[in-house]
């Protein structure tokens, strides 16, 4: 707990420190927050290409809008996701027509973000047949993830994948706490059913 | 727990701490994350577990839950790594790019926008976060509104924009390329090409002066009198409507061969007395002959007067004078046709003829036409002997 306040005021501090002009301070901001943001988006949307595109979005707009923010009365994190989120939600409403068809890009996207060949072989797991296992599962759960309805998953990602707490989520979705409980017990379930479902299709 | 809201806003350990031992489902709904998750307080946890022992329906969405959550934790266990410039492209398009070398350079001093889009703050800070400046920001009037929803949401002035992605190109990509876009324009394409085709319409051989209006009705008209005079030909050569046709002009001559004055121009009680007195129908010559010329007074007065009915109204059509009459011969409807001596006799009885009339279709070349032909000669006023 007192590691995660550490966090945040080390981030306020920064957050200080750009207002005041200090651009070292704005690229150690970015590189401590991208990480998290890409890998939202990516969760979120389930493609490198668009989660790239929203994480430079984010990045903007935090630029621009960093004075609006209150160093001493919030999280930048929270205020961070929260504006991610919202441009979650405008990406999947520009995108709806399109998500009801298949792209023809599918499949040229790469899944986890590493591009070169080098990157894919290069990974932590000694056995390589584990390691492909490993990844044909992730990306069954990211592809049963995708089909789960938007607000369930974003629940469900910011609980489970990025480890934030019911009152942060519940800020950030502008809900009440017990509705956030409730939807990431019924994004769970529902993830459940669709890998039962693919689990039948497949066995 | 009657005092718990639908989401259950008070925390799980209050709602443990309640005087009720038993937790219905409603109760152990709002426990699902927790139980899932393991943070329960003991005392909460053995409440809930007591409660799914006993609810199966419990049991088994506890159950599924918690396999989601295990499936999620095999996406934590590889973390994401973002392409590797990522941070440059951010740095390039909110610090500026030629302040951004490309390995990832320490930046001076950043150029923090001065003005703030009011609207674009109000909708991402959260309540509670306010800038004392916030209120003075000014909206810049180049700047777009962020939730415009196509285009450049977000560039900074300086940075280009590809042409893919302005918002006139992505706004007619949305639109005019759409799936359902395209497929209407299609159906409508083929639609009007077919019935142009129809038509006999070629675009290829229109020429500026047949736009012309009466030009335009000229071919219009031109096109209707052939396409109409196609179907009737194709119409008159169809087999079965010669067939209807010649039936239907067999029974109109028959109908108006059989006048009904001549019906009654024997007189009942003659007839019947003839037949009451041979026994067998048959009559005697005399009654015979003057029955021949009553009847055929009675003929020629029908036609005297229809033919000055139709001098007198020209709609009505004159009947031909017949190229046979006299007194009423004996015909044989089975033998050929020789007029004026006509012989005929229909199932072995001969028959009565006062008149022939040239009533017929002349089809040449055709057997209907010569039966027709056989008709109209034998289109007669006949009578049975009988």
């Amino acid at each position: 707990m007192s590691a995660n306040s550490d966090s945040v005021e080390e981030t306020n501090a920064l957050v200080r420190r750009c207002l005041q002009g200090d651009g070292h301070a704005w690229l150690q901001v970015v590189e401590s927050q991208h990480r998290r943001i890409y890998g939202l988006c990516y969760r979120f949307t389930g493609s490198a290409g668009d989660a790239e595109d929203l994480t430079q979005d984010v990045f903007v707009k935090v630029y621009r809008n960093l004075k609006t923010f209150d160093v001493e009365r919030g999280s930048f994190s929270t205020w961070l996701t929260t504006l991610t989120r919202n441009l979650l939600v405008d990406h999947f409403r520009r995108t709806r027509a399109e998500q009801t068809t298949h792209s023809l890009d599918a499949g040229w996207d790469d899944p986890e973000g590493v591009s070169s060949v080098a990157e894919k072989i290069q990974t932590h797991q000694a056995d390589p047949l584990q390691n492909c296992m490993d990844r044909e599962l992730q990306a069954l759960v990211q592809q049963a993830l995708l089909q789960v309805s938007p607000e369930l998953r974003e629940a469900v990602i910011l609980r489970d994948l990025k480890d934030m707490d019911y009152k942060e989520i519940a800020e950030v979705l502008h809900i009440p706490e017990g509705t956030v409980k409730s939807r990431i017990s019924r994004g769970r379930m529902e993830l459940a059913r669709l890998l039962e479902r693919t689990k039948r299709q497949v066995m | 727990m009657k005092d718990h809201g639908q989401f259950g806003d008070k925390p799980a350990g209050k709602q443990a701490q309640s005087p009720s031992d038993q937790l219905d489902c409603a109760a152990v709904e709002l426990l699902w994350v927790e139980a899932v998750e393991g943070t329960l307080p003991p005392p909460v946890a053995e409440k809930v577990r007591v409660h799914t022992a006993e609810c199966a329906a419990c049991r088994g969405k506890i159950f599924q839950a918690r396999k989601g959550r295990e499936w999620l934790l095999v996406l934590k266990q590889e973390p994401l790594i973002p392409p590797g410039d990522l941070v440059a492209k951010i740095l390039a398009k909110t610090a500026g790019a030629q302040e951004v070398p490309a390995h990832l350079p320490r930046l001076t001093v950043p150029k923090f926008p001065v003005e703030t889009d009011t609207r674009a703050a109000d909708r991402y800070s959260l309540p509670g976060y306010s800038s004392p400046d916030h209120q003075e920001a000014a909206i810049p009037a180049e700047r777009p509104s962020d939730y415009d929803g196509l285009g450049q949401r977000g560039m900074p002035p300086g940075v280009s924009v590809p042409v893919w992605q302005r918002p006139s190109v992505v706004l007619l990509r949305k639109t005019v390329f759409d799936p359902r876009m395209a497929l209407v324009a299609a159906m409508a394409f083929f639609s009007i090409s077919l019935t142009l085709n129809l038509m006999g319409v070629k675009l290829t051989r229109i020429r500026p002066a047949d736009l012309k209006p009466q030009a335009m009705r000229r071919v219009v008209t031109r096109q209707y009198a052939q396409a109409n005079a196609r179907v009737v030909h194709y119409y008159e050569n169809l087999r079965i409507v010669y067939e209807v046709e010649s039936r239907v002009h067999q029974l109109r001559q028959a109908a108006e061969s059989v006048p009904v004055p001549e019906k009654t121009s024997y007189p009942q009680g003659e007839q019947g007395a003839g037949a009451d007195r041979n026994g067998q129908g048959h009559r005697s010559d005399r009654d015979k002959k003057s029955d021949r010329d009553g009847l055929h007074r009675k003929r020629m007065n029908v036609i005297a007067v229809k033919n000055q009915n139709a001098q007198r109204n020209h709609a009505t059509p004159v009947e031909p004078e017949p190229i046979f009459s006299g007194p009423a011969i004996e015909a044989y409807l089975n033998a050929k046709p020789s007029i004026p001596n006509v012989n005929a006799v229909e199932n072995g009885r001969p028959k009565l003829v006062t008149a022939v009339f040239p009533k017929c279709i002349c089809r040449p070349d055709s057997q209907a036409s010569s039966r027709l032909f056989q008709f109209a000669c034998f289109s007669m006023l006949e009578r049975n002997s009988a």
